[in-house]
Parts: C-alpha cells; sequence; structure tokens
C-alpha cells in the first residue's frame, strides 16, 4: 500500500504550494500509485502496466522533443513487420467485419478469441456506416482519392506500402498517434491486417466505390 | 493528488497504448456516436465530472465516479482499478479540479 506516500503528499500539499514536491518526485509518486492501485483481472495481466520507450515519452500534456520524435518514429518503423508472402490485400469483406468489431483484449474478453479492428470507433470508413467516431480522419475512399485503381500497379506500391506500415505500427510515422499499433501489439494477426488493408485499397470495396 | 492525477490522466500504456488523454484532450470528438468530454478543461455544466453519478439507462444501474472509470479502464484495456484506488481517486480531483465552478447535475442520466 502507498498510504504512508499518500499521507506524505497530503502534508506537503496541505503546507502550501511552495513545499509541492518536484517534477521527478511527482513523477515517481505517480508511478507508484498506478502500481498500487490496479490488479490482474482475466487476460488484463499487470504487465500491460510496464511502458515502452513510445508510450513512456508520450505520457504527458506536451509532446516529447523532436529528437525524441525522431527517434522513436524511426525505433517504430524498424520493427514493422512486412507481409511474410509478399501479399498485402485479402479480402475487403472481411476487412469490413473486423472494422466494425471493437471486441477482445479486456478483462471481460476470454483468451485466444481474435478481436476487432475498432476503426469505426475512430474513424468513419464506409459510407454506409454513419456510426463512426472522429478522433481520427474519414478514409472514405481512401484508395480513390490516392489514385489507387490497381493495388498490385508499381505506382501504388508507396502508398500500399505505407499503409500497411500504419496500421501494423501508426507511431512508426507519429510518435504520439493515438491509433493503437495493430500489428505491433499482437491486436490483429497478417491475415486481419491484409483484410483491412484491401477495405482501404481495393478499388471494389465500398470504401472505394 | 491533482498533480499524481494529471499524471495518471496522461498515463499511456497496455495493448492498444490509450491514456484518458487518448480520447478526452480534444473538443468534439466522439467515439462511434458517443460525444467525448476534454477533461484537460472545465468541459462546462452537467458535462463530465459535473454529470456523475449517473443513472445508466443501457444498464439500468446508477453508476459513481468509480464505476465510471472502472469501466474506462477496461475499455482502455488496463488491467483492474481498485475501488476508491489512489489512482481513482487522484483521476476524480484532477476532473473535480478542472470542472470548478461548473454546475453539477448529478443524478444524471445516461445512455
Amino acid at each position: 500500500m502507498k498510504r504512508p506516500t499518500l499521507i506524505a503528499l497530503s502534508a506537503a500539499l496541505a503546507a502550501g504550494c511552495a513545499t509541492l514536491p518536484s517534477p521527478q518526485a511527482l513523477d515517481a509518486q505517480a508511478n507508484d500509485v498506478i502500481r498500487a492501485s490496479f490488479r490482474e483481472q482475466g487476460i488484463a495481466t499487470l504487465d500491460r502496466l510496464n511502458q515502452d520507450d513510445a508510450q513512456r515519452a508520450c505520457s504527458a500534456a506536451t509532446p516529447p522533443p523532436p529528437d525524441v520524435v525522431k527517434r522513436i518514429e524511426a525505433q517504430q518503423l524498424a520493427a514493422v513487420h512486412w507481409p511474410s508472402n509478399g501479399q498485402y490485400l485479402g479480402n475487403w469483406r472481411e476487412g469490413e467485419k473486423l472494422a466494425q468489431n471493437g471486441r477482445g483484449m479486456t478483462w471481460t474478453d476470454p483468451a485466444n478469441v481474435p478481436g476487432g479492428g475498432n476503426c469505426y470507433n475512430c474513424h468513419q470508413i464506409g459510407k454506409e456506416e454513419i456510426s463512426f467516431g472522429t478522433i481520427g480522419p474519414s478514409l472514405y475512399q481512401y484508395g480513390k482519392l490516392r489514385g489507387v485503381t490497381d493495388p498490385a500497379a508499381p505506382a501504388s506500391a508507396e502508398i500500399v506500402k505505407y499503409t500497411w506500415g500504419k496500421i501494423w505500427n501508426a507511431k512508426a510515422y507519429n510518435a504520439c498517434s493515438a491509433m493503437p499499433r495493430f500489428g505491433h501489439a499482437g491486436v490483429l494477426n497478417e491475415q486481419q491486417v491484409r483484410d483491412i488493408m484491401a477495405l482501404l485499397l481495393d478499388p471494389q470495396s465500398p470504401v472505394n466505390r | 493528488m491533482y498533480e499524481i492525477g494529471q499524471r495518471v490522466f496522461f498515463f499511456r500504456a497496455g495493448p492498444y497504448d490509450f491514456a484518458c488523454a487518448t480520447c478526452h484532450s480534444e473538443d468534439g470528438k466522439r467515439i462511434r456516436l458517443q460525444d467525448l468530454p476534454n477533461l484537460t478543461k472545465n468541459p462546462g455544466d452537467g458535462v463530465g465530472f459535473a454529470a456523475w453519478p449517473a443513472y445508466r439507462v443501457s444498464s439500468g444501474e446508477l453508476w459513481g465516479m468509480q464505476r465510471r472509470l472502472n469501466d474506462c479502464y477496461r475499455q482502455q484495456r488496463f488491467p483492474y482499478p481498485g475501488y476508491a484506488s489512489d489512482a481513482t481517486i487522484a483521476l476524480s480531483v484532477y476532473m473535480g479540479v478542472k470542472s470548478q465552478g461548473a454546475k453539477s447535475i448529478a443524478p444524471s442520466i445516461k445512455r
């Protein structure tokens, strides 16, 4: 228990702002409070509280300095797993199901059940779905707006590769992006990423028609 | 506790890299059709901290701030926050201080 820490902190606060602990001391206290406040439940184990470099650097009200941003983006880009069979696109119908599905990885979810992509939680994607979130940009006509008429054509290679990288590890392009690192964190497997790629880039997908 | 709460609010972790701030630090955002209050400033009368406890129509229950935070953390894919744990108290202090002057409408009704 961290009661002694908090009592000490309360006493410091009661004594006035002049005695507020240093930012570093407060960081340490906050870390102790977090460690003491959570317990394991179902598949949500306590190791989820262990931050990696990217999470740690993006845990403040202000973004990290440019050199740190660059370093994180380079690390994350180097960690992107590109499709092992060279195939970037799967089935857009499966991709749409995944985009709709917001389940998986909470303490009420069972282990070993494939989760969803949560895409519509934050993005507009297909025009038919009007219940979409706005934390991320609209992805309606994603491929069409970028001139992708044949995803297999060399002219499309750059945007196809970027889109895979963005879904696999959004932090490779924006260190403190709000978007989960779906492949990197094991939220989606390779085939699921392929299917979501098809939803965004296949000219036959309702996103591009 | 405010200083601790602010740090807890911005703490990113878990398989989705989410902090409270990921969804609650900008104006006018939504998850699906659900409006998200910006909790890094005063969100106004009856919004955010000033809306709880609330009757949740979807669950048919009265939820306090603790229960609200518990379900936030579940959807953040975090481990389970203890009832009245220091992190949840600190977060409540942070939100309460930010909401200073806002009119509480508790008990309110939520979907």
